[in-house]
């Protein structure tokens, strides 16, 4: 491609300034809108996500062989100190995190002159140091509200149920793991939002130790929340495990098989992608195809000329693959960065979709994973690959025509009009 | 003044050309014979519809014969494919119209570069326009474009487009039907000084006496056909011009 070639493009484009600019415009908007929806969906998806393979369920999920379809109390995973010392030797494994569920009738442990009202809530045991790593379920929690011992984290839902603030006591009324009755005062050290929807709607967070030693279930867990280097890596790092230990009478679950309905949904994405991918691919081949057919027909006189003086065809040709492109990456170019902004910015606010449809309601469950509808886009540079790669591709398919037209003129024809 | 050679650039036997517009038959052309030789300026004259453009753009392989035998350099236009005519276009000939025909996007310098890079000149190829400019007086215009520039400006860029490339024959299709007297009279001085000192060959159509008075050969056409050719005599250009 000649140089000179680029530089008539580029002036060209300056000729009639509007239709440039409405192209232009046309082209931007396509790739904003490719740039802000898709971002907007990765910060939806992405979410769910680093939920699901976060503090929901890890990258691989241990469990008693019954307790995913039974959830009761009973089914254990026992010599808990043996297993995750045997699981610290892989070298896959970045950590294992027990967990101790089971359900109980809570209310506020407050003295008051009327009984209090109990709601059911869910005892959720974790080691929380781990939980406050990256991928936790108190990864978002700051060190003031992590519950010690004789206290809890308190889901926001049922604090709100309860009439239970931070600082006040929680009665806990429950069965151990032989089934005898238990309960306990523990002081709420903090009320919590968390995107699993069991610990936002019933959840009672407190360390292992306590939920333990409530339950009578010492160096048990009812689960292992197992995470490796990378969730990708799932099915390596349940084979590592398989091979570290007999998982007899146990599952190990990945986190696509532990949460199907919920991979199914992020899959989504990809649809939506493709979805905006197409809006801008149509949206550019318009504005371009418009561009280049009017400039064409307009410079007929110009081409015929440059074709009488001796140049080839494939000049020609070049002359308008090169405006459409320049049109293109203009296009592209703003609409990134208006698009990239407007992301940084609302990454940063976040859009509570809830309220711009009039509705309070801050999130919404599927499966066990709590949707926000306050959500922070999140910029992905392939959402500007992707509309600079359809954008280039389109702007030379969208130009083919035109340039063929014009590489066909007859010289003395074309310079008569 | 610079003598003409015995080499024949041009060589037309009973060349016609008929257009042919919807069943209505346009005979532009009716059996033209002659020849051109290097150095000469030569005015092809006559009123509106004679046939003055149509005999330039065939000589300038822009379009076709109906009947005859047209060589142009030695080649049998006929015969040459598309590509072959384009490339005698850029090498050997020189053009030169009559609305100018500058790309209005590039300066008066990038307008004469540009052929040279079509040409696929790499050397000296700036040196070679500003040459080409300050032949015809526009250096100090070099950097405007046409817009910026007068008509007879524009038509002087365009002559120095055509001569930048070292044509063997410039064509020029009625240069001054657009300029006014005095721009009129400093392009043909240009032109003839060209055809002196360079000795590049020069054809014209017009119909405009100033142009006429310059030309050393002067042909006439009628409906088509040669009415008269002339050859003036050196006493008689000096006296008209």
């Amino acid at each position: 491609m000649k140089w000179s070639t680029v530089r008539m493009g580029w002036r060209n484009l300056g000729r009639n300034r509007k239709r440039t600019l409405l192209a232009v415009g046309a082209i931007a908007l396509g790739q904003f809108t490719l740039v802000f929806v898709n971002s907007l969906m990765a910060g939806f998806f992405l979410d769910a996500l680093e939920t699901v393979t976060g503090p929901m369920v890890g990258h691989v999920q241990m469990y008693h062989a019954d307790w995913r379809e039974e959830r009761a109390v009973d089914l254990y995973l026992d010599n808990l100190a043996e297993r995750r010392a045997a699981l610290a030797a892989i070298p896959e494994l970045e950590k294992a995190s027990p967990r101790i569920y089971t359900a109980v009738l809570a209310a506020s442990g407050e003295r008051t002159d009327e009984p209090a009202d109990a709601d059911p809530g869910f005892i959720v045991g974790v080691d929380v140091s781990l939980e406050q790593q990256r991928g936790g379920l108190l990864e978002r929690l700051d060190d003031t509200q992590i519950p010690g011992s004789g206290e809890v984290a308190l889901g926001r839902v049922l604090a709100t149920r309860l009439g239970v603030t931070e600082g006040q006591l929680l009665a806990i009324i429950g069965q151990d793991v032989d089934g005898f009755p238990v309960d306990d005062l523990f002081m709420v050290k903090a009320v919590i939002d968390s995107n699993v929807d069991l610990v936002r709607s019933m959840g009672i967070v407190m360390p292992i130790a306590d939920a333990g030693e409530l339950l009578m279930m010492p160096d048990h867990a009812h689960e292992l929340i197992i995470h490796g280097q990378d969730f990708r890596e799932a099915d390596t790092l349940r084979a590592a495990i398989a091979d570290t230990m007999d998982l007899d009478g146990m599952a190990a679950l990945t986190w696509r098989e532990a949460a199907p309905e919920i991979v199914r949904f992020i899959d989504m994405k990809d649809w939506f992608d493709f979805i905006f991918l197409s809006i801008v691919f149509v949206a550019a081949a318009a504005g371009i195809a418009n561009t280049a057919m009017m400039s064409t027909f307009e410079r007929r006189h110009e081409f015929g000329m440059l074709l009488a003086v001796g140049a080839r065809p494939r000049r020609v040709v070049g002359m308008v693959l090169v405006e459409s492109v320049i049109l293109g990456l203009i296009g592209v170019v703003v609409g990134s960065v208006v698009g990239a902004t407007v992301v940084w910015i609302t990454s940063h606010t976040g859009i509570n979709y809830a309220a711009l449809g009039g509705s309070d309601v801050e999130a919404f469950a599927y499966g066990d994973y709590s949707i926000p509808l306050f959500i922070y886009p999140r910029f992905e540079l392939r959402h500007i690959v992707y509309g600079l790669v359809a954008v280039s591709g389109t702007s030379v398919v969208a130009s083919l025509w035109p340039a063929a037209l014009a590489a066909r003129l007859e010289p003395m024809e074309a310079m008569r009009t | 003044m610079t003598a003409t050679t015995d080499e024949v650039l041009v060589k037309a036997q009973n060349v016609t050309k008929v257009y042919h517009t919807d069943e209505v038959a346009t005979h532009a052309l009716r059996g033209i014979t002659t020849e051109v030789t290097a150095g000469e300026f030569l005015a092809i004259v006559g009123p509106s519809g004679s046939g003055k453009t149509t005999l330039l753009n065939l000589i300038g392989a822009l379009d076709a014969v109906t009947d005859g035998h047209l060589e142009v350099m030695g080649h049998n236009v006929a015969r040459m494919s598309k590509r072959q005519r384009a490339d005698m276009r850029l090498n050997q000939l020189g053009f030169v119209f009559q609305a100018y025909n500058l790309f209005p996007v590039l300066t008066a310098q990038e307008n004469v570069e540009f052929v040279l890079e079509l040409q696929g000149v790499t050397d000296n190829r700036t040196e070679r326009a500003r040459e080409a400019l300050d032949q015809l007086g526009l250096l100090d215009f070099a950097d405007r474009r046409p817009t910026q520039m007068s008509g007879g400006q524009q038509q002087r860029v365009a002559v120095a487009r055509a001569i930048a490339s070292r044509p063997r024959l410039v064509l020029a299709d009625e240069p001054s039907a657009n300029l006014d007297g005095e721009n009129a009279r400093i392009l043909l001085d240009m032109m003839h000084e060209l055809n002196e000192q360079a000795g590049i060959t020069f054809v014209f159509s017009t119909h405009d006496p100033r142009v006429i008075a310059y030309a050393r050969r002067v042909i006439t056409l009628v409906d088509g056909k040669i009415d008269t050719d002339v050859v003036k005599e050196r006493e008689a250009m000096a006296e008209q011009t």
